[in-house]
């Protein structure tokens, strides 16, 4: 595979899960940007893996955790100094570009256990396969499909996801998941 | 790839994939869409660039942090790259009032290269004051998004190091530079080939009739009696606290030049910054430095450094004429810290970024410093004599140095261009700088010119006082190289092709342009000569002889032209033949003759399969019939090849005989190897082959250290049948020298894996026998010829050329570390 071909097949919908996962675009694109830049770097080695997709996408969901992960931290610093209160975990990185998250339904996300937010990024905002969010996040496919049940089953108490929902397709959706697993929350 | 998933909402994809069923989600998977529909991807070539250049940045770990912060507080999504200096640049060349005047007197975006006419002319300030004003407004003005693009891949500095130009002046004696042969009655001595009577260039090896000086390889300089062949003393120059790092030492020697037993040994050395701390790239970028250290070789058994100093920069090219040691060198401002954009949503915010750093640059981000062991840095040229094209050429800095090598200190007048020093003629006294419109390496493919043009600069180096400023001309098209530019008459001699420098297209026009003073400062077209390579565009070798100028080209280099410039005001094309093969060289002969030095390649069958088989040829080309050329019989070695074309030093003329000397090697086939040999040609009318001295190897020695017996099948497999493996009891040692091997010293856990005897008990070697000697240089001391090769010196009777004396001598070709 040549290294265009991985960024022409890969950079929209990586963007888009980082975008998910920090809540700004243009973070999201400087984040994917680095990942690739270091996946060139070392394209040698990359190339001759078995997915190098899934080797930038840790990469790149990697740095948008750890981004994430400060962020709340230094939100939480900065409130306390200012007297501000709590802080809501779903409020995006940096102010600069903020995705249209009309529905709030990323602010959910967010709002989610680090693991399950980068599971439902990579498969709604990414658009991937179990096998390859699997490959992403080094673990089974089992475990991805427990980490999306698990990610919808507190989603659906979301207002965004709740309110926004349109009306057969939803229906339909939410009655065979809550059909299936019920109990594993 | 990716396994991919149909974004359909409608469709009853739960039912076709049971797998994924739980993982559809409607609301989300429209939301995802959303986010996937806002996003524009990324262009694998901005990545390639970008990551290119992060390998280059050289950040300190506190410049670092500090500029991390600074850009993801100021610039959201900016890349940072530049020098160690960034973070002073970022902090003072954010703001200021100066600052913001010059960036809010700028146009939206950067200067439009192909809107830019092309002006010869330079100018100079009374300060630096005024100068700086002028390099942080045309700076600004020409900054990108991306800084100053560096050199396109970032990898080289900005102007690389050329090799020596190889002209030559309309002079009677032809090569060979005069030894400074104090104090040798007899004999002749010969210094290695030069193209320039009088003007010594850098070499490997210097001889001064009594005394041959020479570099191993390893860092020193080494000083051998002509006479004896014996080392009397070895000078190290390489200072031994120079451990550098895990790719080797930081400095490497490059050449020398000498004169009365004073040496300038010439280095080069890399700062190689640590890797960023939590960067998993883990990249290393490093900065070029050139030294110069000083021996004082007038006790030829005792000699010691006088000074020793770096210059910021790379060595272009250096000439020792009549003492005087002229330095021409190049630099970029890595010091200035520049950001690339990573995303289109910042380009505006990184060209503002990059049009602070110029507009608050200061002069020391413009003029290379240099600096003694132990002192401060100064600046290499004081800011009245910093030239700066009226054009905008770049950033680079060409800077020509004089100082004179028998003081044994380095006390430098320098005068500089603004422009990178990539093409460069230095002759006698003159040096020649080509300089264009600037463009942006990034921009370089994108953007077409219809008539590109480039400006000529000549300086000239005075026998006192700093060089000067001669005047400006312009030629059409780009110039091909530096071996392209000569003296003719009273002209400056130009071979061009149309378009810029990196689109050269292969069927382009070459032409040949003579350039005379117009009065003042101005360099006019006195001729042009068109179309010299027939519509083919590639050029060869070119040498300009007295009257004559030989160009070799052809689509096979096969095609030699002659043009008559016995007229400079009207150059024409002359006669032309056609050679069995490419030239490599032509060396200039009395009368207007010149040795043609090339090579041919024909194939023959061994055994059942056929092979190609190379010759080299040399011939004496006589064009004193400018229109009729002819050619001499040939002399022709078969499975040979030289190195005359790529380094002409491999070249000897012996002129009062009437000789041509230099080594070849054998390419026959590796199962059956024999020994490399040098030429010795007699050249009249006619080619004669006068001996074929062969390089003999060095005489046998014991093994220097105990043999260790292998037994151990895997390992004797392992390091071949032919390898010895020694043990000595010197625990420290990491080199051996055994004549006729090549030894590499075995780590301490290979020790304890196959030889468990020996582990903790000294060193252990690995010895190969050693490839047969090649010749590298042919020097005559005192009448007297020596074959310097990378494991001999080996002396010849003058007269059979028979071998007298052959001692070991080798030159490490990789240097290991002290």
């Amino acid at each position: 595979m040549e290294f265009a071909e991985l960024v022409e097949a890969e950079s929209r919908g990586l963007i888009a899960a980082v975008t998910a996962i920090v809540g700004d675009v243009a973070r999201a694109e400087e984040i994917t940007q680095d990942a690739f830049e270091r996946c060139f770097l070392r394209w040698r080695r990359v190339s001759r893996m078995d997915r190098p997709g899934a080797w930038v996408r840790r990469v790149a969901i990697n740095r948008a955790i750890s981004v994430r992960r400060r962020s709340t931290t230094e939100r939480g610093a900065l409130a306390r100094l200012a007297g501000i209160g709590s802080v809501s975990f779903g409020s995006p990185v940096h102010g600069a570009l903020v995705l249209a998250d009309e529905s709030g339904v990323w602010a959910a996300v967010r709002a989610l256990p680090e693991d399950q937010a980068a599971a439902v990024a990579l498969r709604y905002a990414a658009d991937l396969g179990i096998a390859d969010i699997a490959s992403t996040l080094h673990c089974t496919e089992a475990a991805v499909k427990s980490l999306l049940h698990r990610a919808r089953t507190t989603l659906r108490d979301s207002p965004a996801l709740r309110d926004t929902a349109p009306g057969p397709r939803r229906d339909r959706a939410s009655v065979q998941t809550e059909g299936k697993d019920p109990t594993d929350v | 790839m990716s396994e991919r998933h149909d974004d359909t909402v409608d469709g009853d994809d739960t039912i076709d994939r049971p797998a994924d069923d739980e993982a559809n989600d409607p609301v989300l998977d429209r939301a995802g869409a959303r986010l996937r529909a806002g996003s524009t991807g990324l262009r694998a070539g901005d990545i390639e660039v970008a990551a290119l250049r992060r390998r280059t940045r050289r950040l300190g770990v506190v410049a670092a942090a500090a500029l991390v912060l600074a850009i993801v507080a100021v610039a959201g999504a900016v890349v940072t790259r530049g020098g160690d200096s960034t973070a002073r640049h970022v902090a003072g060349g954010g703001g200021g009032p100066e600052v913001d005047r010059i960036v809010a007197s700028l146009d939206a975006k950067p200067v439009d290269p192909t809107k830019v006419h092309l002006v010869s002319t330079v100018k100079t300030f009374p300060g630096c004051g005024a100068l700086i004003d002028d390099l942080r407004r045309v700076g600004a003005e020409h900054v990108g998004s991306r800084g100053f693009g560096a050199d396109g891949m970032a990898f080289s500095t900005v102007g690389r190091p050329v090799a020596d130009s190889a002209a030559v002046r309309g002079s009677p004696e032809y090569g060979a530079s005069p030894a400074m042969a104090d104090g040798t009655p007899s004999g002749e001595t010969l210094g290695t080939n030069v193209q320039v009577s009088g003007v010594d260039e850098l070499d490997r090896v210097k001889t001064d009739g009594k005394w041959i000086y020479d570099l191993d390889g390893r860092g020193d300089v080494r000083i051998t009696d002509a006479t004896t062949l014996q080392v009397t003393a070895t000078v190290r120059i390489i200072p031994e606290a120079d451990g550098g790092d895990a790719f080797g030492p930081s400095e490497n020697l490059d050449s020398l030049l000498e004169a009365d037993g004073r040496i300038a040994v010439f280095g080069s050395r890399t700062v190689t910054s640590k890797p960023v701390p939590g960067d998993p790239s883990a990249t290393r970028s490093s900065t070029s430095y050139l030294t110069v250290t000083f021996v004082d070789a007038t006790d030829p058994v005792k000699p010691h450094i006088t000074d020793r100093v770096q210059v910021e920069g790379a060595l272009v090219s250096a000439r020792l004429v009549d003492g005087q040691i002229r330095l021409v060198t190049t630099s970029n401002m890595d010091d200035l810290g520049f950001v690339v954009p990573t995303t289109p949503t910042s380009v505006a915010k990184a060209l503002d970024r990059n049009r602070r750093s110029v507009a608050g640059s200061t002069v020391a981000d413009w003029i290379p410093d240099w600096q003694r062991t132990g002192g401060s840095p100064q600046p290499l040229v004081p800011c009245d004599r910093v030239h700066v094209p009226s054009t905008f050429a770049g950033v680079a800095m060409t800077s020509l140095v004089s100082f004179p090598i028998g003081t044994g200190r380095f006390a430098p007048e320098a005068s500089s261009i603004v422009a990178p020093g990539d093409t460069l003629y230095a002759g006698l006294d003159d040096v020649a700088i080509s300089a264009h419109v600037w463009v942006d390496p990034i921009d370089r493919q994108r953007l077409t010119f219809d008539d590109w043009q480039t400006a000529i600069h000549e300086f000239a180096f005075a026998s006192d006082g700093p060089p000067t400023y001669e005047g400006s001309g312009i030629v059409d098209g780009s110039t091909v190289g530096q071996f392209a530019f000569g003296e003719v008459g009273d002209a400056l001699g130009v071979v061009t092709a149309k378009g810029t420098p990196w689109a050269q297209d292969s069927d382009n026009s070459v032409d040949l342009v003579l350039l005379t003073r117009a009065g003042g400062e101005r360099l006019a077209t006195a001729a042009k000569l068109t179309d010299l390579a027939g519509g083919k565009g590639v050029v060869g070798a070119v040498r300009f002889l007295p009257d004559r100028v030989l160009v070799s080209t052809g689509v096979d280099g096969d095609l030699v032209r002659v043009i008559d410039v016995s007229n400079p005001t009207e150059p024409r094309a002359a006669g032309s033949l056609t050679v069995p093969g490419p030239t490599a060289y032509f060396h200039p002969l009395p009368e207007h003759r010149a040795l043609l030095v090339g090579a041919r390649t024909d194939h023959v069958r061994v055994g059942d399969h056929t092979v190609p088989r190379s010759w080299v040829r040399a011939a004496v080309l006589d064009v004193a019939d400018a229109d009729h050329p002819t050619l001499s019989s040939a002399w022709e070695g078969p499975w040979m090849a030289d190195e005359v074309g790529a380094d002409h030093h491999a070249f000897t003329w012996w002129p009062t005989r009437k000789l041509a000397l230099w080594g070849v090697r054998w390419t026959g086939l590796a199962a059956d190897p024999q020994p490399n040999h040098a030429v010795v040609l007699a050249i009249s009318g006619d080619v004669g082959e006068q001996a074929l001295p062969e390089a003999l190897q060095p005489p046998a020695v014991p093994a220097p250290c105990p043999q260790i017996p292998v037994d151990d099948p895997e390992l004797r497999q392992m390091i071949g049948s032919e390898t010895v493996v020694l043990g000595c009891t010197d625990a420290s040692m990491r080199t051996l020298e055994w004549p006729r091997h090549s030894c590499s010293s075995v780590e301490a856990d290979m020790i304890r894996r196959y030889a468990p005897d020996q582990a903790g008990r000294g060193s252990v070697f690995l010895c190969h026998p050693a490839p047969l000697p090649s010749v590298q240089r042919v020097l005559v001391v005192d009448g007297r010829p020596i074959l310097l090769t990378d494991q001999t010196l080996e002396a010849l009777d003058p007269q059979t050329f028979a071998p007298q004396q052959v001692v070991y001598h080798p030159t490490s070709r990789f240097p290991e570390g002290p």
